[in-house]
C-alpha cells in the first residue's frame, strides 16, 4: 500500500451501541484510511447499518466517539456538522432518490441549495455526472419512479458524488441488481474511486464486490470489528469468519 | 472562503490570455463560471489558458475550464494550456473522458394545450374510474351471494375483528362530535327561533335534523375519514408487500377474505354508530337548551314525542348501512388500486375518503328525493 493509505479519515473509538438490553456493539475501534476502500460485512443483525448510521451521524451512539476527518461529529455546532456532511456523500440501499423530483432536479438538490449555483452550470454538471456514472443524457427527464433497480442505484451515485465528497458511504450497492448490472457498478465504483481520490465505505454481501474492489475487510462478529487485508481476513481462525469466507459460496468467487 | 476567479488580458493583437486563479471546486465556481460565459473573444485567433495559479480543481471545476475550451475551439481558436500542477492536469484530462451532451428536455405543452390536456385525461379516468367501480361492486355482488349460500365463507373472526375496529373504537369521536353538534344546533336554533317567541320549538327542530339527517351524515363522515381511509391504507400495504398476490397463488380469494368482512363490519357498525349519535346528539341539544331557556328535562322529553315518530328516526337509520357499504366498497377499492411504490398508498387513501365523502352526500340526496316522492 502507498503512504496516503495511512492518513486516517475516519476514526472509531470505543464505540457502543444498545438497544435496551440487546448490546450491538461493544467497545469497537475502527479505523478507515484515506483512500482506501473498506468492504464491511457481517450476519444479519450484527449491526452494519447501526454502524454505519452512527459514523453518519443519524443514530447517537450510546457511548464512544465518531471522528471524521478529525473533529468528534458529536460536539459540532450546526455549521461545522453541515461542513463535514459535505465531505461525504451517501448512496442509500434504495437509492433514495426524492420521488417527487425528476432525475435531474434531484441531482441540482445540493448544487442549488448547498453550493447556490444556478442554471445553465447546474445543468452541464448534472449531465457530466450522468456520463460519469454511465447513465445516457435523457435519463435527466425521468423519474424515480420509471427507473429500473440499476439506473436508480447510477442516479442516486450521480447525486452522491455532484459535491465531490471525500468519502463515499455505499450501502449494499449491488444488492437487487442482476450479476452484470453489478459487475458494472462494482467496475464503476472503482473507476471513480481512483479517478476522483475517494474514500470508499461499502456494506455489502457480494462476494464478488470484496473480492474486485475493497483494499480492506471489516467484519463485524462479537460486537466489535476484525479488519484485515482480503488474506489477512481470510487466514482468521474466527468460526464465523471461517464458515464467510470459506463456504461453499465463498469458495466459487475465491476459489480455494 | 475560497474564491475562483479569472484573469483576462490581450497579448498581442489576436492572443487571448485567460489566466484561471484559486480553488476551482463547486463551493466557488459561481464568479469564474459567469466571467468565463460572458468571455468577449474579439479578434482573437488563438488563446492561452495559463492553470499554475490555481490551487485545487474539482470535477465542477474541471467542467467549466473543458466547457470554455470546448466553446473557444468552436469559434476557431486555438486553444493551449499551459501550467498547472499534477493534479488538475490530471483532472482535467478525465473530465475531459465525460462529455456533457447538449440534450433538450421533452416539450412541455403550451396553457391552452395543456388545460385541454387535462380536462380530457380527468375525463377519461372519471369514466374509466365509475366503470371500474361498477364492475368491482358486481364482484362484492357475486362473492356475498357465494357467502349466503355457503355461510362458512363469512369470516367471523375477521367479521368481529372489523366490528371493533370500525365500530366500538370509534365510539369517543363519534360521540363527541355528535354531542357537540347538538348544542350548536341548539344554540343557533334557539337564537333564531326566540324572535318568534318559538324557542319550545328548537327541540322539533333538533329531534328533526338530528334524527333525519345530521346523526347519520355526521357519523358517515367521520368513518369515511377514520375507516374508509384506514382500509385503504391497509388494503394498499398488503398490496404493496405482494401480500394480496401471495393470497392469490394459494387460491384464496382476496375478495372472500379483505374486502367481505370489512363491508360487512361497517355495514353492520353504523348503524349502531348512527344510533349512538342520535342519542348523544339530542343529549347535547337538550344540556344546551336546559342552560339557554327555562325548561325542565322532563318538559324537552314531552316534546320530543310530539315532535318526532318512529318513523322519523328508521328514515336516518336505514340510510346508515347503505352509506357504510359506500364509504368500504371505495375504501377496498381504492386500496387494491394501490401499484408500486408507498406514494401510492398516500394517494389511494386520500381519493378513497375524497370518494367516500363524496358517494355519501350524492346518496343522502338521492334518498331525500325518493322520501319526499313517496311522502316521508
Amino acid at each position: 500500500m502507498d503512504k496516503r493509505t495511512q492518513v486516517p479519515i475516519i476514526q472509531v473509538h470505543n464505540l457502543v451501541n444498545a438497544f435496551g438490553k440487546q448490546i450491538v456493539h461493544d467497545l469497537l475501534d475502527l479505523t478507515i484510511y484515506r483512500g482506501e476502500v473498506l468492504g464491511l460485512v457481517g450476519a444479519s443483525g450484527a449491526g452494519k447499518s447501526v454502524l454505519l448510521h452512527t459514523i453518519l451521524g443519524l443514530h447517537r451512539p450510546s457511548g464512544g466517539e465518531v471522528r471524521i476527518l478529525g473533529k468528534n461529529i458529536a460536539g459540532l455546532s450546526f455549521k461545522e456538522r453541515a461542513q463535514i456532511d459535505q465531505q461525504c456523500g451517501v448512496l442509500f440501499q434504495g437509492g433514495a432518490l426524492f420521488s417527487s423530483l425528476s432525475v435531474s432536479d434531484n441531482i441540482q438538490v445540493p448544487l442549488r441549495e448547498l453550493a447556490r449555483l444556478k442554471k445553465p452550470l447546474t445543468e452541464e454538471v448534472v449531465f457530466q455526472k450522468l456520463s460519469m456514472v454511465g447513465l445516457p443524457a435523457a435519463t435527466a427527464f425521468k423519474y424515480p419512479s420509471e427507473l429500473s433497480g440499476g439506473m436508480t442505484k447510477r442516479a442516486a451515485l450521480a447525486r452522491a458524488l455532484v459535491l465531490d465528497p471525500e468519502i463515499l458511504f455505499l450501502d449494499e450497492p449491488t444488492s437487487g441488481l442482476d450479476p452484470i448490472s453489478a459487475g458494472a457498478f462494482d467496475s464503476l465504483i472503482n473507476e471513480l474511486k481512483s479517478n476522483l481520490n475517494l474514500t470508499v465505505v461499502m456494506v455489502t454481501h457480494d462476494l464478488d464486490s470484496l473480492k474486485t474492489i475493497c483494499n480492506r475487510i471489516a467484519v463485524l462478529v462479537d460486537k466489535q470489528v476484525i479488519v484485515g487485508t482480503v488474506d489477512e481476513i481470510m487466514a482468521n481462525k474466527n468460526p464465523w469468519i471461517q464458515k464467510y469466507f470459506h463456504g461453499a459460496r465463498a469458495k466459487a468467487v475465491w476459489g480455494e | 472562503m475560497f474564491v475562483a476567479t479569472v484573469e483576462t488580458r490581450f497579448e498581442a493583437k489576436n492572443i487571448l490570455h485567460i489566466k484561471a486563479v484559486g480553488r476551482w471546486v463547486v463551493w466557488s465556481i459561481k464568479e469564474a463560471d459567469r466571467t468565463l460565459r460572458l468571455l468577449k473573444t474579439q479578434n482573437a485567433t488563438k488563446a492561452v489558458l495559463d492553470l499554475s495559479a490555481v490551487e485545487s480543481m474539482d470535477t465542477t471545476g474541471g467542467l467549466v475550464i473543458e466547457r470554455t475550451l470546448q466553446s473557444l475551439q468552436k469559434h476557431g481558436i486555438s486553444v493551449q494550456c499551459t501550467g498547472g500542477n499534477k493534479d488538475v492536469r490530471a483532472l482535467i484530462k478525465q473530465v475531459s473522458q465525460y462529455p456533457i451532451e447538449d440534450v433538450q428536455p421533452p416539450k412541455k405543452l403550451g396553457f391552452c394545450c395543456y388545460t385541454l390536456n387535462r380536462i380530457g385525461k380527468a375525463a377519461f379516468e372519471l369514466s374509466i374510474q365509475c366503470k371500474e367501480l361498477l364492475s368491482f361492486f358486481g364482484e362484492i355482488a357475486v362473492v356475498f351471494w357465494g357467502a349466503i349460500r355457503h355461510p362458512r365463507k363469512f369470516r367471523l373472526i375477521s367479521l368481529t375483528h372489523h366490528i371493533e375496529d370500525v365500530g366500538m373504537d370509534a365510539l369517543p369521536i363519534v360521540g363527541l362530535i355528535s354531542f357537540l353538534i347538538g348544542v350548536v344546533l341548539a344554540y343557533q336554533g334557539v337564537h333564531q327561533l326566540a324572535r318568534f317567541g318559538a324557542e319550545i320549538f328548537t327541540i322539533n327542530l333538533l329531534g328533526i335534523s338530528i334524527l333525519r339527517e345530521v346523526g347519520v351524515l355526521i357519523t358517515s363522515i367521520v368513518v369515511a375519514g377514520r375507516s374508509g381511509s384506514a382500509f385503504t391504507a391497509q388494503v394498499g400495504t398488503m398490496v404493496l408487500n405482494e401480500e394480496v398476490n401471495a393470497m392469490k397463488t394459494m387460491g384464496l380469494d382476496p375478495m372472500e377474505y379483505l374486502v367481505v368482512p370489512r363491508i360487512l363490519g361497517l355495514v353492520i357498525a353504523l348503524p349502531f354508530l348512527t344510533f349512538f349519535a342520535d342519542i348523544l346528539g339530542l343529549i347535547g341539544g337538550s344540556v344546551m337548551l336546559s342552560f339557554l331557556i327555562d325548561i325542565s328535562f322532563g318538559q324537552i322529553i314531552d316534546q320530543v314525542r310530539q315532535a318526532v315518530t318512529l318513523k322519523t328516526f328508521f328514515i336516518g337509520l336505514v340510510k346508515a348501512p347503505v352509506f357504510a357499504f359506500l364509504i368500504a366498497m371505495v375504501g377496498c377499492f381504492e386500496g387494491l388500486k394501490v401499484t408500486g411504490s408507498a406514494e401510492s398508498v398516500g394517494q389511494q387513501t386520500t381519493r378513497s375518503v375524497v370518494e367516500g365523502i363524496f358517494l355519501v352526500i350524492i346518496f343522502d340526496a338521492l334518498f331525500s328525493v325518493v322520501f319526499s316522492h313517496i311522502g316521508w
